[in-house]
């Protein structure tokens, strides 16, 4: 007993003196992201993109200036309260979020001024929502405890959907309250991945697979009864990265594909409906003034805005149906430039990258779950929107995340940065010293 | 009027500022997440009892088994493919079994339920047996061993009388070994100090791991040097081997003389006698 305590002691010793040469060692200065140059960049760029529709819009030209100005003050109030409060430095997402919402901000009042005050109120709320999930995302505990709550009302909201709904664009997918019409397919998008992530219990175990497979079965299920098949694959995919996570087991996840597939086609095959929507697929050109509408307009008109675009205003595609919403991608392409278009597109894919390094880094299993499984989702309903309005990828209209025009689909898009942004640990800088200590 | 010629200009090049600015922003926002730097904490640690290999567990959920895909990954044929996972709940470090055919035993007992892990619990995944030891616990002690060694540091700054020929009570300064456990300081009476067992070595040290001559430290202009003398035991600075030729010593420094821990103080303060 003795030789052991002195064993242990010398180790101790050793470990100490360990210590002391790695402390020497790690004098190098950490390189910090320089937050406050990007904001006044990403102003500058807000600024700049701002004039010309102020410019342009001459009865609402008081609206939309509050507006603006509403947006880049709201903009800058984050950033200062979330360095002096809560000591951000990291804030990456953040200024991209900004950026993208301000692209999506513009177009939409550019095209509609009337548009422009409901979207500002979209962001304000997703901005809410952000720093709430935070908050929340910060305790396992408090995530394991909200996470059955969450999932009956994830259900609940859906089938209250198929109840309510009313048929808009071929898909039951809104609800009308009052004035204002939200989309639940977009609010459970983020329960989803919540419910998925927190899952403490049983890891790596097929059986506690099963539970979540029902829950994501009634949700692809309900969609498909809204015949909202574009919505319907985003949650099928990111299904299939948080079994994977889960379990590791890729047999099973192999064996629920190609279910999946079969369930598809089977649909196809005895609702002729669903495939006679996306009969223009692959032939745009043969239905251009049809089905193909909307696909021809945005590959010719993106192409002739070219590398810098037409100037915001001056394009044509902003007079085609739902350019706002569906087609917004064809319109920033055309009217902002090919190369703005591009850094829309390089976002969502090196936040991917970031979320799958984020992974192998994360503290808990349920972060690297959250970051990945946002990230897919995210960068799925991009590839289905950019992909499907330029012929790639059937049409199914989803919304390009933070730019399209939509209340709850902004809402969305901001809470999927708050499950990456809570994986990273320089979110929480008290537990980050605890991690140096 | 000249604010028009201004209005335009930025009008004309605002389709390029645009671009550019788009760019500039994605393009270091998205740089800065790809290339950032992720430290890892190690919670625990597993050691294997044969071999005495140390693993880290890095998270709050560890996966062990023998895939690839899991966390650990052990080799030893009677572990499966997804054995066990390790998590750290608020009350502490716990073990599941996740349907592995061999079973898991923690202390010899094979689990049903998951089990909490304490210190130095034994914990086998089939054949494989390791032990399971939690940093936090490791923590507490090292915490106790650097305050002795704050303590040490202390000592070795305050006065301490040293016998002298001459009456006077003049305080001065001395460069000094200082004992770590013991706090008996070693003053460093000439510039050129033979360190060892032996009784012909300057500074005599009656440590079993110390050889007969040990290791020299010696003064060349204002600095000091240290030099191992061929000691089959070793010299190491601030955990690092000094193998060939002369290292620099500063205050503060930490010595091992094979496995004897002093300090080394330039301006240890003495009062004279």
């Amino acid at each position: 007993m003795a030789t052991n305590g002195n064993g242990q002691r010398r180790q101790s010793q050793t470990d100490l003196m360990q210590q002391a040469a790695s402390k020497s060692q790690s004098s190098k200065p950490k390189r910090h992201f320089r937050w406050m140059t990007m904001l006044l960049f990403a102003t500058m760029f807000q600024l700049i993109s701002m004039m010309p529709v102020m410019v342009n819009a001459e009865e609402s030209e008081l609206e939309i200036a509050t507006v603006f100005g509403g947006f880049i003050l709201v903009e800058w109030l984050y950033f200062i309260c979330a360095r002096a409060f809560a000591k951000q430095r990291a804030t990456e997402l953040e200024i991209i979020a900004f950026t993208l919402s301000g692209v999506g901000l513009v177009t939409v009042a550019s095209v509609n001024p009337d548009y422009a005050l409901k979207q500002f109120v979209a962001i304000l709320i997703g901005l809410a929502a952000f720093i709430i999930l935070l908050a929340i995302m910060r305790n396992v505990e408090v995530i394991s405890a909200l996470r059955i709550p969450v999932a009956v009302a994830a259900v609940g909201l859906l089938g209250v959907n198929l109840v309510m709904a009313e048929t808009v664009n071929g898909a039951l997918n809104w609800i009308t309250l009052g004035s204002f019409s939200i989309q639940p397919s977009e609010l459970v998008k983020v329960a989803f991945i919540f419910v998925g992530a927190a899952t403490l219990e049983k890891l790596q175990s097929t059986q506690s697979l099963t539970r979540y497979l029902i829950f994501s079965l009634g949700c692809v299920g309900a969609l498909f009864l809204m015949r909202d098949f574009g919505t319907a694959l985003i949650f099928f995919s990111t299904f299939l990265v948080i079994a994977f996570m889960r379990s590791g087991d890729i047999k099973t996840i192999g064996l629920i594909s190609v279910a999946a597939v079969l369930g598809a086609g089977l649909i196809i095959y005895f609702k002729p409906y669903v495939a006679s929507r996306f009969e223009a697929y692959r032939h745009v050109w043969e239905y251009a003034s049809e089905g193909g509408y909307q696909q021809t307009r945005v590959l010719s008109y993106s192409a002739s805005g070219g590398f810098f675009g037409l100037g915001i205003g001056n394009g044509r595609l902003r007079n085609v149906f739902a350019s706002t919403t569906d087609l917004i991608f064809g319109v920033v392409c055309e009217e902002w430039g090919l190369v703005v278009g591009f850094c829309v597109i390089l976002c969502f894919a090196f936040v991917a990258v970031y979320a799958l390094r984020l992974a192998r880094h994360a503290r808990s299993t349920v972060y690297s779950i959250a970051a990945v499984a946002s990230a897919a989702l995210l960068l799925v309903q991009l590839s289905l929107n950019v992909f499907g309005v330029t012929d790639l990828l059937p049409l199914t209209g989803v919304t390009l995340p933070f730019v399209s025009r939509g209340g709850t689909s902004m809402i969305c898009s901001w809470a999927l940065f708050a499950f990456i942004k809570s994986s990273d640990i320089k979110t929480y800088p008290i537990l980050e010293k605890q991690m140096d200590e | 009027m000249d604010f028009e010629f201004v209005f335009d200009f930025i009008e004309s090049s605002s389709r390029y500022l645009l671009a550019g600015l788009a760019l500039l922003i994605i393009g270091s926002c998205v740089f800065s997440l790809v290339t950032r730097h992720f430290g890892s904490r190690v919670g625990s640690y597993l050691v294997e009892t044969k071999t005495n290999k140390k693993i880290p567990l890095t998270r709050w959920e560890n996966s062990i088994g023998r895939s690839p895909t899991c966390d650990v990954i052990l080799t030893n044929a009677t572990v499966s493919r997804f054995h066990a996972v390790i998590s750290k709940r608020r009350t502490g470090w716990v073990v599941a079994d996740t349907g592995s055919r061999t079973g898991v035993f923690v202390g010899g007992e094979k689990i049903g339920k998951p089990v909490k892990l304490n210190h130095g619990d034994k914990i086998s995944f089939g054949t494989a047996r390791y032990e399971f030891f939690d940093v936090d616990v490791d923590d507490l002690e090292r915490e106790k061993e650097r305050a002795r060694m704050r303590q040490a540091r202390a000592a070795a700054r305050s006065p301490m009388r040293v016998p002298t020929r001459a009456g006077n009570d003049s305080v001065g300064f001395m460069p000094a070994l200082i004992d770590e456990a013991s706090e008996k300081a070693y003053v460093l009476g000439c510039d050129s100090c033979i360190v060892g067992r032996s009784p012909e070595c300057d500074i005599k040290l009656r440590y079993p791991t110390v050889a007969s001559k040990h290791t020299k430290i010696y003064k060349i202009g204002n600095s000091w040097f240290i030099e191992d003398l061929g000691s089959t035991t070793g010299t190491k600075l601030n955990a690092r081997t000094v193998s060939a030729g002369r290292r620099r010593l500063k205050s503060g420094d930490i010595i091992s003389l094979g496995g004897a821990i002093f300090v080394f103080n330039e301006r240890y303060k003495i009062r004279r006698k």
